[in-house]
C-alpha cells in the first residue's frame, strides 16, 4: 500500500525506502522505527535523495541532530551540506515573501501565505525542519487579477501559460505560476484544481487567520481550521504519487490540536469535502501505522456521499487533466458559469493553445486519447 | 561608554544541522555561519556589549580574551556592515 501510494521501487534500496517513511513518521507515536546503526552508503546516499523529493529533508536533519538516527562523520556532512543548500533557497524564497508583502500591501489586496513558507514557522518546532521550493500566496477571487498583474509588474515576472479563456482563472481557476528570476510564486485562487477546489467556500478563508513572524513582522496564514482542511487537500489531492511531507504536515497540524474533530466535519460538510477529509486521514494513518484511536482515525472514518467519491475518482487516473474539468462541470454552481466553463474546455483561447505549441485540433485529440485509453493504435 | 550590538529583527535566519544561515534585506544571497560564529549569534539574541562577549567567550573557549577580541571584532564590523547585526546603543 504505502509503496504504490508514494511511488516508491524496491530498488535500488529498500532500507531508504523504509527509513524516509519512518524519518517522515517521527515524532508522531506510530510504530515505524528509525535506523539504530547507520546504513550503509548506498542506502545513506538513496534516503537523502528520497527526503530531499518527499520534502522531509529538514525532519531527516532534526532525527540525525537530535541522535534518534545515528550517522557516520561523511553522512552527517553529506546532510548538513545537502540541507543548507535547501536553507539557502528557502531564505531567498523567504525574502520574496517580504517583498511580495510590500507589493500587494501597496495595492490593498488581501492574501492568505499558505503551504510550506507558513507552515515552517506556524506548526514545526523549528522552521528548518520543514523545507519548500516556492512561496505560495492566496488571494480572493475579485483580486486576483489586480494580485497577478501587480505582482508580475513589480516583479518584470513572467506566467507559466495563459488562461483557457480571458477571466477563466479568476472565476474557476487554482493558481497562476509566476516566474520571479529564479524563484517561483504561486498565486492561488483556491486549494486544488478540479471539483473539490470548486466547492471550497473561499471567503471563508479570509474570515479568520493566524500570524507568524519573519523578520520582526507578522505576516497572515489561514486561521486554524481551514489551515488543517488546507493540509487534507493536499494529502489527498496534492501530488500523486503524493509527497510524505504533505501527511507529516497534515500530522503535525493535527498534533497542534488547532482544531477539534466537529468543527472538521461542518466545514467538510459546508466545502463538500467528506471525500477529501477521509482521503488524507486514512493516507496518513496508513502510511505512517497511525493508532486509530485520535482525531485523524476518526476521520478515516467519516462516511463518504457517494457523489464524492464519484469526483475523488477524477483525480486519481493518469487521465486527470481531462477527468477532472469534466467532473468539474457537475459542481459548477448556475447555469451561466456552467455555460462558461464548458465553453473554456470546448474551446481554449489561441493565446492558451500557443503557449502550449497546440492547435485546437490537437487538444482535442489529446483529450480524447486520454479518457479513452482503449482507443489508442485503432487505425 | 561599550558600544552594544545585537542581532537585526529584520534579518532571516534557518538554523541547519551544522550551520546557521541569515539573509539581512537588500543582501542577495544569505551569509553562512559556521560553528563558532552560531555561538557569537546565540550571545547576541540580546543585547550585548562587545566587552562583555569577548568575555563570554573568552570563558567559553578558555581562550585569551586579547585574541578573542582582535578575531571577534573584524567579524562584528562586517556583520554590522552588511546588515546582520545592528547597534543597539551604550551601556555606559
Amino acid at each position: 500500500m504505502t509503496d504504490r501510494v508514494l511511488g516508491q521501487t524496491a530498488s535500488p534500496s529498500d532500507v531508504a525506502n523504509e527509513t524516509v517513511v519512518a524519518v517522515a513518521a517521527a515524532g508522531f507515536d506510530g510504530p515505524l522505527h528509525l535506523p539504530t546503526a547507520p546504513l550503509d552508503t548506498v542506502d545513506f546516499d538513496a534516503l537523502v535523495g528520497l527526503a530531499e523529493r518527499h520534502r522531509v529533508l529538514g525532519a531527516l536533519a532534526a532525527v540525525v541532530g537530535t541522535g534518534s538516527m545515528p550517522v557516520t562523520d561523511e553522512q552527517y556532512e553529506l546532510l548538513a551540506a545537502r540541507q543548507g543548500r535547501w536553507l539557502v533557497h528557502v531564505l531567498e524564497v523567504e525574502q520574496l515573501l517580504v517583498r511580495t508583502d510590500a507589493v500587494l500591501a501597496d495595492h490593498g489586496i488581501t492574501y492568505r501565505v499558505v503551504k510550506g513558507s507558513a507552515l515552517c514557522h506556524l506548526v514545526y518546532d523549528d522552521p528548518g525542519h520543514r523545507v519548500y521550493a516556492d512561496l505560495d500566496i492566496m488571494v480572493p477571487s475579485n483580486q486576483f487579477d489586480a494580485a497577478r498583474d501587480s505582482l508580475v509588474g513589480h516583479f518584470g515576472a513572467t506566467t507559466s501559460v495563459a488562461e483557457l479563456r480571458p477571466g477563466f482563472d479568476r472565476e474557476f481557476g487554482k493558481e497562476v505560476l509566476i516566474r520571479v528570476g529564479k524563484l517561483e510564486l504561486d498565486l492561488h485562487r483556491t486549494f486544488v484544481t478540479g471539483p473539490f477546489g470548486l466547492t471550497v467556500e473561499l471567503d471563508e478563508l479570509y474570515a479568520d487567520r493566524t500570524t507568524f513572524e519573519v523578520g520582526g513582522r507578522d505576516y497572515p496564514a489561514l486561521g486554524p481550521s481551514a489551515l488543517f482542511m488546507h493540509a487534507c487537500y493536499n494529502a489527498a489531492l496534492g501530488d500523486l504519487p503524493l509527497r510524505l511531507s504533505s501527511l507529516r504536515d497534515l500530522a503535525t497540524i493535527d498534533a497542534r490540536s488547532m482544531t477539534d474533530f466537529d468543527t472538521v466535519v461542518a466545514t467538510a460538510q459546508r466545502w463538500k469535502a467528506h471525500a477529501v477529509v477521509q482521503r488524507a486521514a486514512t493516507l496518513t494513518c496508513d502510511v505512517f501505522d497511525l493508532d486509530r484511536s485520535g482525531m485523524l482515525g476518526r476521520l478515516a472514518a467519516l462516511p463518504v456521499p457517494r457523489f464524492q467519491r464519484w469526483l475523488l475518482r477524477s483525480y486519481l487516473t493518469p487521465a486527470r487533466s481531462y477527468s477532472r474539468p469534466l467532473a468539474s462541470l457537475a459542481v459548477v454552481a448556475g447555469a451561466g458559469a456552467r455555460v462558461r466553463y464548458a465553453r473554456a474546455l470546448l474551446s481554449p483561447s489561441k493565446e492558451y493553445l500557443d503557449s502550449r505549441g497546440w492547435t485546437s485540433g490537437r487538444h482535442w485529440r489529446r483529450a480524447i486519447r486520454r479518457l479513452v485509453p482503449s482507443r489508442r493504435g485503432r487505425g | 561608554m561599550a558600544r552594544r550590538l545585537v542581532q537585526a529583527p529584520s534579518v532571516l535566519v534557518r538554523r541547519g544541522l551544522r550551520d546557521l544561515y541569515v539573509l539581512p534585506p537588500g543582501q542577495a544571497a544569505p551569509t553562512v555561519v559556521t560553528p563558532p560564529g552560531v555561538i557569537v549569534w546565540d550571545l547576541l539574541a540580546d543585547p550585548i556589549s562587545v566587552d562583555s562577549l569577548v568575555a563570554e567567550l573568552a570563558e567559553l573557549f578558555d581562550a585569551d580574551e586579547g585574541e578573542i577580541r582582535s578575531d571577534i571584532e573584524p567579524v562584528l564590523d562586517e556583520l554590522v556592515a552588511v546588515g546582520v547585526l545592528v547597534d543597539a546603543g551604550s551601556d555606559g
